[in-house]
């Protein structure tokens, strides 16, 4: 395989499956009990140590480094606060937290694929003028 | 010589290959073989590590590689063994180089100014040891200007900085203050992975 493929085909793993592991913690941690203030930052705290475990010796072994550190981070972040916040309010079934954390992801790598393009074209361009 | 940072690096020596060999190498092989084809003359490579990079030097060099950590020097051993051309390797704290005024024509830097506990002073040190109109070329990772990049990664730079590199550095305003002038950067990933392209002023 070619490596743009390889490393394509890595951030789609590692971000869906960063947001599948953040949706479960976030879906596991919360219920319908919480008030979704203090939720949110508590999903958010735990999602990111869970990344940078995960991360780092998981996915940044065969993908890359920095180029899957950040949007899983993020994806990390951002699953953590949509399923916590949702998880307060009504019953999140464990299996739909996990599709909507890999969901979140794949528009996390989407997002960040779209801000690379445009800063790096941006600040390549600046340099050579 | 800074101990606690030898001995944080020392014992990173351990699962250091397991982390960065693969994924990380792989996907940068390209730019670091472009930046390190400019090689020539005197060349000082800072943080060797385990040698990783050597795959990506162009042969027939003559390469004096430091690292802070005796441990990840002897776990680069066999690349440097390998290496067509010669590296000297050598335990040395980038903040106290043992080197003259003057010594290298170029200075090359493989994310290291990430990991390095006074940027600036080790940067300054770099620019005494360049002769004058000589090249410092950098491939490195930094903080980002842009959210949400850049509070996720202020964010976790007091854990990462525990385990390894700081996520948050401003590396080529170091490069500046440090009294060199940056020539361009080049910008591999939004604007955290770049190349630097710096000389020591005549």
């Amino acid at each position: 395989m070619n490596d743009r493929l390889y490393f394509l085909g890595g951030d789609i793993l590692s971000n869906a499956g960063t947001g599948v592991l953040a949706g479960l913690v976030s879906a596991a941690i919360v219920d319908t009990g919480w008030h979704a203030v203090l939720a949110v930052p508590l999903c958010v705290v735990a999602c990111l140590l869970l990344s940078m475990v995960v991360g780092p010796f998981v996915f940044m072994r065969y993908f890359g480094a920095m180029e899957v550190v950040v949007p899983n981070l993020l994806t990390a972040a951002t699953t953590a606060a949509v399923v916590g916040a949702r998880a307060a309010m009504v019953p999140y079934p464990a299996l739909q937290a996990a599709w909507h954390g890999a969901i979140i992801g794949l528009a996390v790598l989407a997002f960040t694929r779209y801000c690379d393009y445009l800063i790096r074209n941006a600040l390549n361009r600046a340099e050579t003028r | 010589m800074d101990l606690a940072t030898q001995r944080k690096w020392d014992q990173a020596s351990k699962t250091f290959d397991f982390m960065s060999g693969l994924g990380p190498e792989r996907r940068w092989a390209p730019q670091k073989r472009d930046l390190f084809s400019g090689m020539s003359g005197k060349v000082l490579f800072v943080a060797l590590g385990t040698g990783l990079d050597i795959a990506f030097f162009p042969p027939g060099q003559e390469i004096v590689g430091l690292d802070i950590s005796p441990r990840m020097l002897e776990c680069a051993a066999p690349r440097i063994a390998a290496y067509p051309g010669r590296i000297e390797a050598r335990a040395m704290d980038v903040h106290d180089l043992d080197y003259p005024d003057a010594t290298f024509d170029q200075i090359y830097t493989s994310c290291t100014f990430c990991s390095v506990p006074d940027p600036v002073g080790g940067l300054r040190q770099l620019r005494r040891v360049l002769k004058p109109g000589g090249k410092l070329r950098m491939f490195e990772h930094t903080g980002s200007r842009f959210f949400p990049f850049s509070t996720i990664m202020q964010m976790l730079t007091p854990l990462t900085r525990k385990l390894g590199p700081e996520m948050n550095r401003r590396t080529e305003d170091n490069v500046r203050a440090a009294g060199f002038e940056i020539e361009r950067i080049e910008y591999v990933y939004l604007d955290v992975v770049k190349k630097i392209y710096a000389t020591a002023p005549a």
